[in-house]
């Protein structure tokens, strides 16, 4: 077993925060990371990332901003230009790899893609805000809050519950992302463009938004069984090491 | 015929295959690629003593769907939903004639459903023609996102779709079956992207539109169209075997599809040979919303699984439903 390289340990720290947009869940989580690998000379390493997938046909869109993202938290460690991202065991992994070498956008490469990444964020990330908020409200519930009342929380009273984990905090800064107001006197319970949801509509509201839960929960598990099957040996830990002295 | 606690519940399953993915029928990686991801799912969500080696399941004998299907699977009828990929293997990844040929030789138990692609023009319309004039076809298969040449998909909101679309009703053909499962390209917006059923279930109130998979990965969208038009099914192929490994995330997406779309319009399948049927109806007629889900979802009766597991595709393919079986006084037994 190679010794976790502190260099790696810090890339794979700053992967955390690269989300599946379909899933709502880090990508290091996902089994998506099979190595980080450092290579290079001392002062002067680059790092490679070496990427894997559920499925060999997994939609390029998502593929494509996955290994993009990757590769800029990565370059936050070790800077602009030193990483290079190696997706391996998929249909478009040439396309791919060489976009992010090149820097080539999406729609550079998938000419006939009719939809950008942004447009593709940003739908995602408003349903993503919506699957949190529901979550949030299912805490209210638990703790007694009458469903109407919900309406008439604001960001403060919501701050006053106790939460598993981040959530709160990951609810808050996908409302940032979004442009949603986050003071504190600002309305809880806002649909996906931040307006108000009106009462007779809340029902409606938090139905969708938990049949939503329910689809990004089953993208996840489907994901994970799938990689678990194709990569059973999968590495998802800094376990490289670093070629000291020898350049790349 | 399935017997549970002394009830009898009539079965059809809605979506199986007789494929051939085996290497010597693969034209390249992609087909590869395809068979392999079949039996990661196959792997990923049988119970261990389910589980085939490859060679039993890369590619399905005639003889393999009679017994794991008909005799051992406890189906009374089941529904071939092929499909196609002539650019990934060189004969198709579906076994064409064995299916028609066991349609032929089990009259009622087996019914195959053909296949069509709007971008094959003027010949793929005469071909269905001439298909429907050699025998009766209920059901089409359509596979959005299937390569073609240069294509990497089409939507069923295309002119092209129309017209075939126009030609399949005009044949009596009236079970549009949709694929929009895991798939491969982002044209249009997203390759998973259901709402072009919307525009067609609109547009053609006569045909039913059969969505695979429930729409997974996009469940929510597709519940939601789902709602709006009275002539969309949900297919469970895929989502059944959740049963067994994910019995609370199960419980979760039958609890939605019952509230969202009711318990007239959705249809089991088991997606054979990805999955044997027998284990999935067994344990579907054993499974039950857990208490704690209750208050969010209900529960399940035992007509609501019985319309689920044979009685609302009875309705779809005209399929005479015995006497005696559960829900069968609303199904309208034929004896």
């Amino acid at each position: 077993m190679p010794v976790a390289d502190p260099l790696a340990t810090l890339v794979l720290a700053e992967l955390e925060h690269v989300y599946d947009p379909e899933v709502d869940e880090p990508v290091t989580q996902m089994g998506f990371i099979r190595e980080v690998e450092i290579a290079g000379t001392e002062g002067a390493e680059n790092v490679i990332v070496h990427m894997q997938l559920p499925q060999y046909f997994c939609a390029p869109n998502f593929t494509y901003l996955m290994v993009d993202d990757v590769r800029r938290a990565a370059e936050k460690v070790v800077g602009e230009g030193n990483v290079h991202v190696s997706l391996v065991g998929h249909f478009e992994a040439d396309k791919i790899n060489g976009a992010m070498t090149e820097g080539s956008s999406f729609t550079d490469v998938f000419a006939d893609a009719i939809e950008d990444l942004d447009t593709l964020r940003d739908r995602f990330a408003r349903k993503t805000f919506l699957i949190r908020q529901e979550r949030v409200c299912k805490v209210l519930d638990k703790s007694g809050i009458d469903s109407e009342k919900i309406l008439d929380l604001d960001l403060a009273d919501v701050a006053g519950f106790e939460y598993e984990g981040e959530l709160l905090d990951k609810y808050l800064s996908t409302r940032t992302e979004l442009g949603i107001d986050t003071s504190s006197e600002a309305p809880f319970l806002v649909a996906a463009d931040g307006r108000p949801v009106e009462p007779d509509k809340l029902r409606l509201h938090r139905r969708s938004a938990s049949v939503m839960a329910v689809s990004f929960e089953g993208n996840g598990m489907m994901c994970k069984t799938l990689i678990h099957e194709r990569y059973p040996d999968s590495t998802v830990h800094p376990t490289a090491e670093i070629t000291r002295g020898e350049v790349a | 015929m399935i017997t549970r606690d002394g009830k009898q519940y009539f079965i059809v399953d809605g979506h199986i295959h007789i494929w051939d993915g085996s290497e010597a029928n693969c034209k390249n990686d992609w087909g590869r690629g395809w068979t392999q991801c079949f039996f990661d799912y196959h792997n990923g969500l049988s119970p261990e003593e389910e589980k085939w080696p490859k060679s039993r399941f890369e590619k399905i004998e005639k003889e393999n769907v009679i017994k794991d299907v008909l005799e051992d699977g406890g189906v009374d009828v089941a529904i071939f939903q092929p499909t196609v990929l002539t650019e990934f293997y060189h004969s198709g990844f579906r076994r064409a004639k064995e299916g028609v040929e066991l349609e032929a030789e089990n009259p009622g138990r087996l019914i195959c459903n053909t296949a069509f692609d709007p971008r094959h023009g003027d010949k793929g319309l005469e071909d269905l023609e001439r298909e429907c004039s050699e025998r009766k076809i209920q059901g089409v298969k359509l596979y959005t996102a299937e390569w073609q040449g240069d294509s990497r998909g089409y939507s069923l909101a295309d002119a092209a779709s129309y017209r075939y679309l126009e030609k399949a009703e005009e044949l009596g053909i009236k079970n549009i079956h949709v694929h929009k499962g895991p798939t491969v390209w982002p044209l249009d917006r997203d390759s998973f992207d259901v709402h072009d059923v919307d525009h067609v279930a609109t547009d053609f109130p006569n045909l039913n539109f059969v969505v695979e998979h429930i729409g997974l990965p996009r469940l929510e969208d597709f519940c939601w169209i789902a709602t709006q038009e009275s002539n969309v099914y949900a297919g469970m192929a895929v989502a059944m075997p959740f049963i067994h490994s994910r019995p609370r995330y199960f419980a979760q997406m039958i609890g939605e599809l019952e509230y969202w779309l009711g318990p007239d319009k959705i249809l089991f399948g088991s997606d054979y040979a990805i999955w044997t049927p027998r284990w999935l109806i067994e344990k579907f007629l054993d499974f039950q919303i857990p208490e704690d889900m209750q208050g969010e979802y209900g529960t399940l009766s035992d007509e609501q699984k019985a319309k689920v597991l044979g009685l609302n595709a009875a309705r779809l393919y005209d399929i005479p439903v015995p006497a005696g079986v559960v829900g069968s006084e609303m199904a309208g037994a034929s004896a």
